[in-house]
């Protein structure tokens, strides 16, 4: 497309100036013919001057003339070239006059708000501009055209050509007193895109704050390897007492209790080398001095030059575990003082059978005694029951060898089970089988299992105990030769309270905790326990516990 | 005869304890406290002490432990735990006994076992 162009052009001049040229050159040929033809030397010398300045001057003139077209020539090229780089630019540039009309608009402003420059020519260019940036604009055009040389820049909402709002940046410059350009120059781009990029990270921010400042658990961030304190929220100062600008630039294992500074250290450094989630408890030291327990959650922080830092929250438990306590403690007193007047009445019973010779007398003092154990095991089992519904427990498991803990239960169950003529097979091997286990509670269940076999069998039958090991796990299997359990039983004798339909044919008494005592347990130590069994024949309970690596305590 | 030094504050248990043991043929010394257990100390030199941890007046079973422990006369005095708490058995294990038996869970033969060998040693 042509550029308009100003009016003055040195285009007909050349031709012209040849016209009036080709006058005296004729009147100095026919003249120079008349001086040939009467052999007038003067005039000759007159005439070879004439001829001599008109042909010079004839040259200058067409050097002149072919300077002219060169100028014109590099003129036309350059205004070209500003004319491509002006409409192919992604920028639109708006000239505006000194009453605030636009004379100028170029095709770039097509693309970036849908009008032909043509649209915006002789308007105002205020008419396009949303009605509550039209105050703004308004002024800042009118300033911008009374201050020669000043700069604005800004950003409006401008109506499309469509009817929707882009958002415009703007530079304008005056250049009202260059006499080259004579007007206020707009340069301008769409925005909208980074406007509402602008936008979203905003009120993504925002939500951010919002969490980080009312959540009532810590949020911190700890930079890698120094340990110090990055960021902290005002939960913090809440559940602390102190102020973040005391701790934040400082070491995080200074607030941490002296016991549990080595399982902190652990915690950070493991996390550094990119394990996800971890999941931690640690006493945190309090501005008054006391200590708080915390349950944290924390991540390894990356940026582009890597793993940075940890980021992570802490959850107050420290109530929680109180009650945990208090809750040990209560029961704790409970079983000792339910257990107090049964082990008393377990003695005497005990006391008398080592002396009775009267078979009636040992009869009658037989059942106190089984009645007393029974009891006792109740007690064992609520305890069991309580420590596995407890909330936030920490494993204390330990290496264990099964044989060595099954010798002393044996040896307990002797008495019973002589009482009811049962053979007790056990052939164990001298060999290690190694699990690791909770030691408060492994006894209780292999306890579980041997009492079990000894209640549901009739007098004269017989109990396998067996140890088997694989390369990968420990089996602990208990066989009887008892009453069995039935098919629709065999489901949900783990469950508590749940009793088979044949389990009082014995007058065997039993709570209906064992066995759930007994998966429990063992599914937490990465095992599971399996049952076969027929009714009337008996029953093999099977203990799966994966094989420990290393040496018993 | 071995002396054998019973601390138990329940007279019914300490009582069957006592006569379980003299059947047995030891000489048994009480005491109810762990106070009174180290006055008992201070005059004799039993064999082997049987020991319950929830004791009155403000020290338990463990505070006796550590003293005697601690003092060189007694630190390899033979201790079986007599106890109804069963969540004490790892800590006890950690300062140094030679039994730990929850005694509603024990019949009276295992005890008799346990002293047996024990002072046998």
């Amino acid at each position: 497309m042509e550029p308009s162009r100003p009016a003055l052009h040195p285009h007909h001049t050349p031709s012209l100036f040849l016209a009036i040229l080709s006058v005296p050159l004729l009147l100095v040929l026919c003249y120079g013919w008349y001086i040939w033809r009467s052999n007038l030397a003067v005039d000759g010398a007159l005439l070879f001057s004439l001829l001599a300045i008109t042909i010079y001057l004839y040259e200058q003139n067409t050097q002149v003339h072919a300077e002219k077209k060169v100028c014109i020539q590099d003129y036309k090229n350059l205004e070209h070239k500003f004319a491509v780089l002006i409409e192919h630019s992604n920028d639109a540039i708006v000239l505006i006059d000194k009453e605030g009309t636009t004379t100028y608009a170029s095709a770039s402003i097509k693309p970036i708000l849908g009008y032909s420059p043509e649209e915006f020519i002789g308007t105002s260019p205020l008419q396009f501009i949303h009605p509550d940036d039209i105050d703004t604009a308004k002024k800042n055009l009118l300033s911008l055209i009374h201050h020669p040389g000043k700069t604005i820049i800004g950003t409006n909402r401008i109506k499309h050509r469509d009817e929707s709002w882009r958002w415009i940046e703007g530079v304008a410059t005056n250049f009202l007193d260059d006499p080259t350009i004579d007007a206020v120059v707009i340069n301008f781009r769409d925005v909208t895109d980074r406007h509402l990029a602008q936008a979203q990270l905003e009120e993504s921010e925002e939500k951010y704050e919002t969490i980080f400042n009312l959540v009532p658990e810590v949020i911190y961030s700890i930079s890698a390897p120094d340990g110090k304190f990055v960021t902290l929220n005002p939960a913090f100062e809440s559940i602390t007492g102190w102020k973040r600008d005391e701790w934040i630039g400082k070491p995080f294992l200074e607030l941490v209790h002296p016991d549990d500074q080595a399982s902190a250290k652990e915690q950070f450094f493991k996390g550094l080398s990119g394990d996800p989630i971890q999941r931690f408890q640690l006493r945190i030291r309090t501005k008054a001095g006391t200590y708080r327990v915390g349950e944290f959650s924390s991540v390894p922080y990356k940026n582009e030059n890597g793993i940075v830092g940890k980021l992570g929250t802490a959850r107050d438990i420290t109530k929680e575990k109180e009650l945990d306590n208090a809750k040990d403690e209560f029961l704790a007193i409970a079983a000792h003082q339910l257990r107090t007047p049964l082990s008393s009445m377990r003695w005497d019973t005990e006391l008398l059978l080592r002396d009775t010779r009267d078979d009636h007398v040992k009869t009658v003092l037989e059942r106190v005694n089984g009645r007393a154990q029974k009891m006792a095991k109740l007690v064992n089992d609520l305890l069991s029951v309580s420590a596995l519904t407890q909330g936030t427990v920490e494993e204390h498991l330990q290496i264990a060898d099964v044989k060595t803990a099954l010798e002393p239960l044996i040896e307990q169950i002797k008495s019973l089970s002589d009482q009811k003529h049962l053979t007790l097979h056990t052939p164990f091997s001298t060999q290690e089988a190694l699990v690791r286990v909770d030691p408060q509670y492994f006894p209780t269940i292999l306890e579980n299992l041997l009492s079990n076999a000894i209640n549901y069998t009739p007098d004269g039958g017989d109990i396998y105990i067996q140890i088997t090991t694989t390369s990968s796990e420990v089996q602990i299997c208990v066989q009887d030769t008892g009453i069995g359990i039935s098919p629709e039983d065999q489901p949900h004798v783990f469950e508590k309270f749940y009793r088979g339909h044949n389990a009082n044919t014995l007058s065997a008494q039993g709570s209906g905790l064992g066995l759930f005592v007994v998966r429990s347990f063992v599914k937490r130590w990465g095992g599971d326990v399996a049952l076969e069994s027929t009714l009337g024949k008996g029953s093999t309970f099977c203990i799966h516990l994966p094989i420990a690596k290393g040496s018993t305590v | 005869m071995s002396i054998l030094l019973l601390i138990e504050d329940d007279n019914d248990l300490r009582g069957t304890l006592k006569e379980l043991l003299q059947q047995e043929g030891y000489e048994i010394q009480e005491a109810t406290s762990v106070d009174q257990a180290m006055t008992c100390l201070q005059t004799s030199q039993p064999q082997l002490v049987l020991l319950d941890i929830m004791l009155p007046g403000g020290k338990n079973g463990f505070d006796f432990l550590e003293s005697i422990r601690k003092d060189p006369k007694t630190k390899d005095l033979p201790v079986i735990i007599l106890s109804n708490l069963d969540s004490e058995k790892t800590v006890a294990e950690k300062i140094g006994i030679q039994g730990y038996f929850v005694k509603a869970n024990t019949p009276l033969n295992t005890i008799v076992s346990a002293v047996k060998e024990t002072v046998k040693k």
